[in-house]
């Protein structure tokens, strides 16, 4: 450099992990530059200040970035947020396929063929009670969140509490469901974690946002409630947006809970075969 | 002899009722095929088809040159949006990054006046918020000097920085996926497996049976580990063959022997766990909830 020749700098990094080796990755290039405009002239105490920048006229355009909903980048207020729907979904849903296989397994639902009951009776009396204690779940959550987390909720709160009451409908229409599926409480368990916690976590926007979705994995969390609680959790908190705003997330959320009920009454068998 | 006979024999029923369970079996196969295959096509919190738009109000060939260098892997080909539209965009997520080039962002790059883009960046996912902003700022810096000074392969820094990746030299993230999400199924199905193998005895009470028979309780743990195990590592060394190995083309670097000996050996650690919280527990609902 002292001869005003180019050099060259190696920076070799382990690329196993891939999302750690772009943040190192772009850590390492912005302390390169950054030694380059500060250090690196005083330190070879070079001729020309402008040489370590560049051959040319250096940079020659800059960037402004201005970060939206979050501006100094903390990740607690970006995960706390995101974390509640996940809990929300899981423990309603796997809680309420046990109920009913559990019936199944010891023999109990033979009660519930020999009397009157009818199916819409039998399955919407459990779910009332295990949408109650979602609710209570939300709401022990979103205090934790508030208090403990240190996240205020800066937009509407009725917007996120009507999401709640629908996704715990949602929530325990799918445990329904996947309960008529179980014969034993082994396979309601096992199904109902299996098969909601990888879109819960991978398609609902918690660890890539669903704008950068494709292919099957889009269409899945399009399909899945996670994602549109997600983006009213999200939104309430993160983004303080109001109950207009959030009226399309609230809308699709609530199409989730009858259908995943009704499919789980009309596949109960009121006879034992 | 006749105690590791009793373990085979009981290993035996435990197969059976494992795979007698068609829904059981679906769901062990959608762990290590469905869900794999899904997982790995899904980013995690590296930028990889980020969605970007430009509020483009020069409209100058730099700006074009600028808005052409952004697209995939990192980000989706840009939408070209008016400046209302920029608000409700980000506030329904539909768009992660606003480039927006002022009027006379060209005419003052050419003149040396530092023109400034502005980046609106969606910051609720933040490592893609900062990683793409160095990514964007990086194309910007690069496609203005070669705008500028007509030549590619013009020198930017006179000490350059030369970054190379180890192992996996493109930064794919679905080899580091695949293989993450396959080790998640594993600890997940193994640990749920052998506790509920544990459970579906207990809470019957078809452990009294067991219990009477002249078996010591080795043999019924070592039975119920070694049935889930043998099913659990089965699944896995096909799913590392057919799925990480032949649809996902993720390339086998070291020896696959030492990987399944090695998770031979982890499978007996977390089926052990699971034993343990099948004994723990009550009921199904409390062991799901550990």
């Amino acid at each position: 450099m002292r001869r005003n020749e180019t050099a060259q700098i190696a920076a070799l990094i382990d690329g196993t992990d891939t999302s750690r080796a772009g943040t190192v990755e772009s850590y390492v290039k912005g302390a390169h530059m950054h030694t380059l405009t500060t250090g690196a002239q005083s330190a070879l105490a070079l001729p020309d200040p402008g040489a370590a920048r560049g051959r040319d006229q250096g940079a020659s355009a800059q960037l402004e970035p201005r970060f939206l909903y979050n501006p100094s980048k903390e990740s607690l207020p970006a995960i706390g947020p995101s974390i509640p729907p996940l809990l929300l979904l899981l423990f309603p849903a796997v809680l309420m396929a046990v109920s009913v296989a559990r019936e199944k397994e010891i023999g109990t639902i033979t009660i519930f063929y020999v009397t009157p009951t009818r199916r819409a009776e039998f399955l919407i009396g459990k779910q009332l009670i295990y949408i109650a204690i979602t609710l209570l779940n939300f709401i022990i959550l979103t205090v934790l969140v508030v208090t403990v987390l240190g996240v205020p909720l800066k937009g509407s709160p009725a917007a996120l509490v009507l999401g709640a009451l629908l996704y715990a409908v949602a929530a325990t229409g799918y445990g329904l469901l996947v309960s008529m599926m179980a014969k034993t409480q082994v396979t309601a368990v096992f199904a109902a974690a299996i098969l909601s916690v990888m879109p819960a976590l991978q398609f609902s926007g918690m660890m890539t946002p669903v704008s950068s979705l494709e292919g099957p994995a889009r269409i899945l969390g399009t399909l899945w409630p996670t994602t549109w609680y997600m983006g009213l959790s999200v939104g309430t908190f993160t983004k303080g947006l109001g109950l207009a705003e959030l009226s399309g997330h609230l809308l699709r959320l609530a199409v989730f809970g009858p259908v995943l009920t009704g499919l789980a009454i009309v596949s109960l068998r009121k006879q034992e075969r | 002899m006749r105690r590791l006979l009793n373990v085979f024999r009981l290993a035996g029923k435990e197969l059976k009722s494992v795979l007698g369970d068609p829904l059981m079996v679906i769901l062990i196969l959608w762990s290590f095929i469905v869900a794999v295959m899904l997982e790995a096509s899904g980013a995690g919190d590296t930028v990889y088809n980020a969605a970007t738009a430009i509020l483009d109000e020069d409209n100058s060939m730099l700006t074009r040159q600028i808005t052409a260098a952004l697209g995939p892997p990192c980000f989706q080909p840009p939408l070209m949006i008016a400046a209302d539209q920029v608000a409700p965009d980000m506030d329904a997520g539909r768009i992660m990054f606003v480039l927006a080039f002022p009027p006379g962002f060209e005419a003052d790059a050419i003149a040396g006046a530092m023109p400034a883009a502005q980046l609106e960046v969606d910051a609720t996912a933040v490592s893609q918020a900062q990683l793409g902003t160095d990514y964007i700022s990086n194309f910007l810096a690069a496609e203005t000097r070669v705008f500028l000074t007509g030549n590619l392969d013009a020198p930017d820094t006179a000490l350059r920085l030369e970054l190379r990746r180890a192992f996996n030299p493109n930064g794919d993230p679905v080899w580091f996926k695949s293989v993450s999400s396959l080790l998640n199924q594993l600890s997940l199905l193994t640990i749920a497996l052998t506790g509920a193998a544990m459970l579906r005895e207990c809470e019957p009470g078809t452990i009294e049976h067991l219990m009477v028979m002249p078996l010591t309780p080795l043999e019924i743990a070592l039975s119920k580990v070694l049935a889930n195990v043998v099913v659990v590592l089965a699944a896995f060394t096909l799913s590392l063959l057919f799925v990480v190995q032949g649809v996902l083309n993720v390339p086998m670097a070291g020896s696959v022997p030492l990987l399944l000996a090695g998770t031979a050996i982890y499978l007996g650690a977390a089926a052990a766990i699971g034993l343990f919280l099948g004994t723990m527990a009550r009921s199904m609902a409390q062991l799901a909830c550990w």
